[in-house]
């Protein structure tokens, strides 16, 4: 024993656990004891005797006589409480003393240290003691200011009730952190491999274990803890049972297991509202699943490895293995020094939580459990497909191999097709819907196309994850057997490439579950299924010689296609947007078939009335060497006559009400071709139009249509149906393999399967197509010929007869007033007789100006399309709505003159917001100036001012600046009448009309009698019925 | 004690000290400004009624242990006057 008069250094060292009070000999003892020397520290009496004279008695008597070890590796300095190594070897070896001490739970070791802290003597306090003391005043802090809650956390098998310090406000870090810098070397000395951080790990660990312990002891005696425990005693509920570990001796929670899991997610949702971001652990857990390796695909067996991880949540790039921590102190336990729990008792936590989504990590929770699991493919399988969105919703980190996709892909039937080893290749011979092809079914796995010995293997395995060519992949087994015995049954043959293409198009098997995956062709076969393809060659079609005009890049491509799909006997439909020029490809592809004197027979050209004068002026113009037959109208040929007159002819244009009624007449031609324009008038396929036109006997068939045909199932049937007979089965198959499943169950695979057999046969191309684009116009101009219907040209002629006479009769000022007059009159009656009438009488079937307006704006609508429609009067824009109403089934917006201002900004504002209102009717006046109407990609003028200036100006709305796009400007012309002649003058001396119209139509009243004469009389062609 | 062990000793003179920064380090010994504040962040109680009042218990709890926790600082065992808030430094970092 020392001598009594000699000064003891008392220190204090936290083991975890414990506080640990020792005496030392002198200030800076050795902690070891080298050869000779003796312990560096006084003994159990000696030391309770001097704590006495510090400490109360009471106090003294609660702590038990202990040893520690203090060590240090060989070579090591602390500096700023981390483990430093020192350069270079030392010869010294230095061996751990064993220090008596008298160690002291958490709750006596603050009382210990709390009277410490208040001495004002500290002269026998060594430095880990003063350290120790001021530790203890932050637990005090923490518990005077309430920063702590009730918690329960698993430990191994057991559930432990403790009082939870919340210590991750910013002020408390930063005080820790200071703290733990200044900490005493020899306080890290108690642990033999400390980590870098260990200085931390043991502050926090001091903290929360004497937060925990002084709320216990707080609490002992207290009245409220004897009620409580009566209360657990009688009635063990959880709650009660996890209170009793709060305040008892025993911190475990005598429930269940499911209660005490049931116990933890409430507390920590409850509790979780007071913890601010930073209190949250420092680490999330994470999985990784790794698969065996060097399997064969015959043999996949072999299991699946899942290692459980620790993510720094602040830096997200440390993870470690968690395997780690189950080797003594480990070090990475240390990297969460903040941690308000111990990170391993947390990690098993955490994989209790997580073994309720997936069970093999069920003894992974365990107290002594592995920290890795292994699994068989099928649990793979199950942890990839379903626990793992769960784990990862529940905050879990979840890290997957490379290959495996959220979305597995699905096999799907691909039809491969060659052409047949005889076939001839690069000319037209032998080429065709009707040829004998060879086709192949295969399966194909996102882009792998699988082997028939792979498909086996796959079905043979059985499993949900195969290994193909080196890779792991999902397998849908069910749709694989399906496949594989598709194969079987049908796997490949020879047939035409129509039946081939019918087939793929019925094949039931499909409706079971296994999705198409589209068709490969080479050869010739791909030339024909990818015509429309503009990368594909189609043979050098150049404009042809007698064609007058130019034809756009894309307007001769389609020629080429048209051509192409003409020589290899395939029906097509031309379904380009309105105004690309339909009509002129027909016209250029009737010309150049013509070419070299070839007399390839007579067109049929059948379309709606409204349009029969619009083809004869067409062709007058870009084909005059053509010869055109009309048949159409009361005088038309009939019999023998009709048949002899068609077979002389280039063209035959008719109606489609003519192709049922003159049936029998026009089905004995011999048609090289029937083309349709506005092929959807023949939509209802039971129709008797409908009907006769797929009678018509033909060598080919063509259909033009400027609406979506694709997304219009049931046009799209009729229009298949007339171009190539029993491609798509039959109206009623058709609807119940694909109409109602794409329709009604928006199915994609159905939908895409349709898109693919369809897609040989259309070709259509959008204004905005880029290659179509770049060569349109800013502003493209087409007059659209309209017919009279009888009505308006009985009324028409009576006006011109009774004008004429008035007109010649009169002179001067007079004879400027008729003649102003009748113009008046004539073009009312070309707009509506109702316009001219003045009655409220039916609208409907009585203008030929109306019906066709009528056709185009439909079109324009379905194209998601807006447009302007100008007119010079206003009763005529009030009739325009109506009728228009009704027809199309939309709003009308008006503009004219008697708008107020405010009313005419909010008309405008909504129909550029394109706030439901796709068309906007607006006299010429009332336009106004300065009105933006970019909205618009088409103009329609319903009747023209002629005066191309003003016409520009109401043009120019639709133009201004910020129109990115071509805009279609039709201007409605009637046949026969005084619009067309006044119109075909103007654009003869549109140079002079600039300079002579300078307002309205002031020119027209210095004509001469007889100029007015053939101005206005009627001729033969006008009327369309 | 041997001039050897002197010698020895004196290589150990840090292992021992603090960092002269502990003294600045501030610790804040005052009651709460709002009692039972920690409480009102909870809400109410996640069990159902007709239990233990688990709200009533935590407000004895929370503050018995802040009325102990404040008196244990008050003890002076060299008999020096006691104040009821203390800190180990003056100025906080």
């Amino acid at each position: 024993m020392s001598d009594p008069n000699s000064k003891i250094h008392l220190h204090a060292t936290w083991d975890r656990t414990h506080l640990h009070l020792f005496g030392l000999k002198s200030p800076n003892a050795s902690p070891f004891q080298g050869e000779g020397q003796d312990c560096p520290a006084i003994g159990h009496e000696e030391l309770r005797g001097r704590l006495g004279e510090c400490w109360d008695a009471l106090a003294v008597s609660a702590g038990m006589e202990r040893t520690i070890s203090l060590t240090l590796p060989n070579n090591a300095v602390i500096l700023n409480g981390t483990l430093e190594q020192e350069a270079g070897d030392s010869t010294e070896t230095a061996r751990p003393c064993t220090i008596p001490t008298i160690a002291f739970e958490p709750d006596d070791a603050i009382e210990i240290l709390w009277q410490a802290h208040t001495r004002t003597n500290k002269d026998q306090f060594g430095n880990t003691l003063r350290f120790w003391s001021i530790a203890a005043q932050l637990t005090r802090e923490v518990l005077i200011s309430q920063r702590y809650v009730p918690s329960i956390m698993r430990a191994g098998n057991e559930y432990l009730s403790y009082w939870r310090a919340i210590l991750y406000d910013e002020r408390t870090r930063t005080r820790m952190k200071a703290l733990a810098l200044a900490m005493p070397p020899a306080c890290c000395a108690v642990v033999p491999t400390p980590s870098p951080s260990i200085a931390e790990e043991l502050l926090v660990g001091f903290v929360l274990r004497t937060v925990d312990a002084m709320v216990r002891r707080c609490m002992e005696d207290d009245d409220l803890t004897h009620l409580l425990m009566s209360a657990a005693a009688r009635e063990p509920k959880p709650m009660l049972l996890w209170l009793k570990g709060l305040v008892g001796n025993s911190a475990v929670v005598y429930a269940s297991p499911p209660e005490c899991e049931r116990l933890h997610e409430m507390i920590a949702g409850w509790t979780s509202r007071v913890d601010s971001p930073a209190a949250q652990p420092r680490f999330l857990t994470g999985f990784r699943l790794h698969a065996p390796a060097d399997v064969s695909p015959t043999h996949l067996t072999g299991l699946w490895r899942l290692t459980v991880h620790t993510v720094d949540r602040e830096d997200p790039t440390r993870v470690f293995v968690a395997a780690d921590l189950l080797r003594d102190e480990s070090p990475q336990a240390g990297q969460f020094p903040l941690s308000s729990d111990p990170v391993l008792p947390r990690l098993r936590n955490e994989l209790a939580r997580a073994s309720k989504y997936f069970s093999p990590l069920t003894a992974c929770a365990a107290a002594d459990g592995p920290l890795e699991a292994t699994v068989s493919l099928s649990e793979a399988y199950f942890f990839l497909r379903e626990a793992a969105p769960l784990l990862r919703s529940e905050g879990f980190a979840i890290w997957t191999p490379d290959w495996w996709t959220e979305s597995a892909p699905r096999p799907r039937m691909r039809l491969s097709l060659q052409p047949n080893d005889n076939q001839s290749t690069g000319t037209l011979g032998g080429i065709g819907i009707n040829e004998l092809v060879r086709y192949d079914w295969e399966v194909a796995i996102g882009e792998e196309t699988l082997t028939r010995e792979e498909l086996a293997v796959l079905a043979e395995s059985k499993e949900p994850l195969v290994r193909l060519r080196g890779r792991w992949m999902e397998a849908a087994q069910a749709e694989i057997d399906i496949a594989q015995k598709f194969i079987a049954e049908q796997g490949s043959g020879s047939a035409t490439l129509f039946e081939v293409l019918r087939r793929c198009y019925l094949s039931d098997d499909f409706a079971l579950g296994v999705p198409f995956g589209g068709v490969r062709a080479q050869g010739w076969i791909s030339s024909v299924l990818d015509a429309g393809d503009a990368s594909i060659t189609l043979g050098d079609v150049p404009p042809p010689r007698e064609f007058r005009g130019d034809l756009r890049p894309y307007q001769l491509r389609g020629l080429q296609w048209l051509s192409f799909m003409s020589r290899i006997g395939v029906g097509a439909c031309l379904a380009d947007d309105m105004g690309l020029g339909k009509t002129i490809q027909l016209i250029a592809l009737l010309l150049y078939e013509r070419e070299d004197n070839a007399a390839p027979g007579p067109t049929l050209l059948v379309g709606p009335m409204s349009l029969v004068g619009n083809w004869q002026r067409e062709l007058q113009r870009f084909a005059p060497s053509l010869k055109v037959l009309v048949h159409h109208g009361l005088e038309r040929l009939t019999g023998d006559d009709f048949v002899k007159e068609a077979s002389r002819h280039d063209v035959v244009i008719s109606t489609y009400a003519l192709t049922h009624r003159d049936f029998d007449q026009l089905s004995v031609v011999q048609w090289r071709r029937v083309a349709l324009d506005e092929a959807q008038c023949i939509k209802n396929p039971a129709a008797k139009q409908a009907a006769a036109v797929r009678m018509l006997p033909a060598a080919h068939r063509l259909a033009l249509t400027g609406t979506p045909v694709e997304n219009r199932l049931s046009e799209l049937w009729s229009i298949m149906d007339f171009l190539n007979p029993g491609y798509l089965g039959t109206a009623a198959d058709f609807r119940r393999r694909m109409a109602i499943p794409i329709e009604r169950h928006h199915d994609t695979d159905h939908a895409a399967r349709l898109r693919t057999l369809i897609r040989p046969f259309i070709l259509r191309r959008l204004k905005n197509d880029p290659l179509v684009q770049v060569d349109l116009p800013p502003k493209m101009e087409m007059k659209v010929y309209c017919n009279l219907t009888r009505e308006q040209a009985a009324l028409y002629e009576a006006v011109v007869s009774d004008m004429l006479r008035r007109v010649s009769e009169s002179e001067g000022i007079q004879r400027r007033g008729l003649i102003l007059a009748t113009l008046t009159k004539l073009k009312q009656i070309c707009n509506h007789p109702v316009q001219f009438l003045g009655d409220s009488s039916e609208l409907a079937e009585r203008s030929g100006k109306c019906e066709r307006v009528g056709e185009m704006l439909g079109e324009v609508i379905a194209e998601g399309d807006q447009a302007l429609i100008f007119t010079q009067y206003r009763e005529m824009g009030d009739l325009l709505v109506a009728f228009l109403k009704k027809t199309l089934d939309c709003n009308i917006l008006f503009l004219h003159g008697g708008t107020s201002r405010a009313e005419r900004d909010r008309l405008v504002q909504r129909f550029q917001a394109s706030d439901n209102a796709p068309l906007l009717i607006l006299s010429l006046k009332a336009g106004g100036f300065g009105l933006n109407l970019t909205a618009a990609a088409h103009v329609f003028h319903f009747d023209r001012w002629w005066n191309p200036a003003v016409e520009d100006q109401a043009t120019d709305r639709a133009h201004r600046i910020g129109q990115n796009r071509t805009v279609q400007v039709h201007k409605l012309v009637c046949l026969g009448t005084l619009e067309e002649r006044i119109d075909a003058m103007l654009e003869q001396k549109r140079q002079l009309a600039d300079q002579v119209i300078g307002s309205g139509e002031a020119w027209l009243t210095e004509l001469s009698t007889d100029q007015f004469r053939d101005l206005i009389t009627l001729s033969q062609d006008a009327i369309g019925e | 004690m041997s001039d050897a062990h002197q010698a020895h000793d004196s290589k150990y003179t840090d292992f021992w000290s603090a960092d002269p920064s502990l003294d600045s380090i501030a610790i804040e010994i005052k009651p709460p400004e709002k009692s039972l504040e920690i409480l009102e962040k909870l809400g109410s109680s996640p069990f159902e009624r007709g239990g233990f009042p688990l709200i009533g218990f935590l407000a004895t709890t929370y503050e018995k242990v802040t009325r102990i926790a404040l008196a244990g600082c008050a003890k002076d065992l060299d008999g020096g006057s006691a104040s009821e808030t203390q800190s180990s430094q003056a100025d906080s970092t």
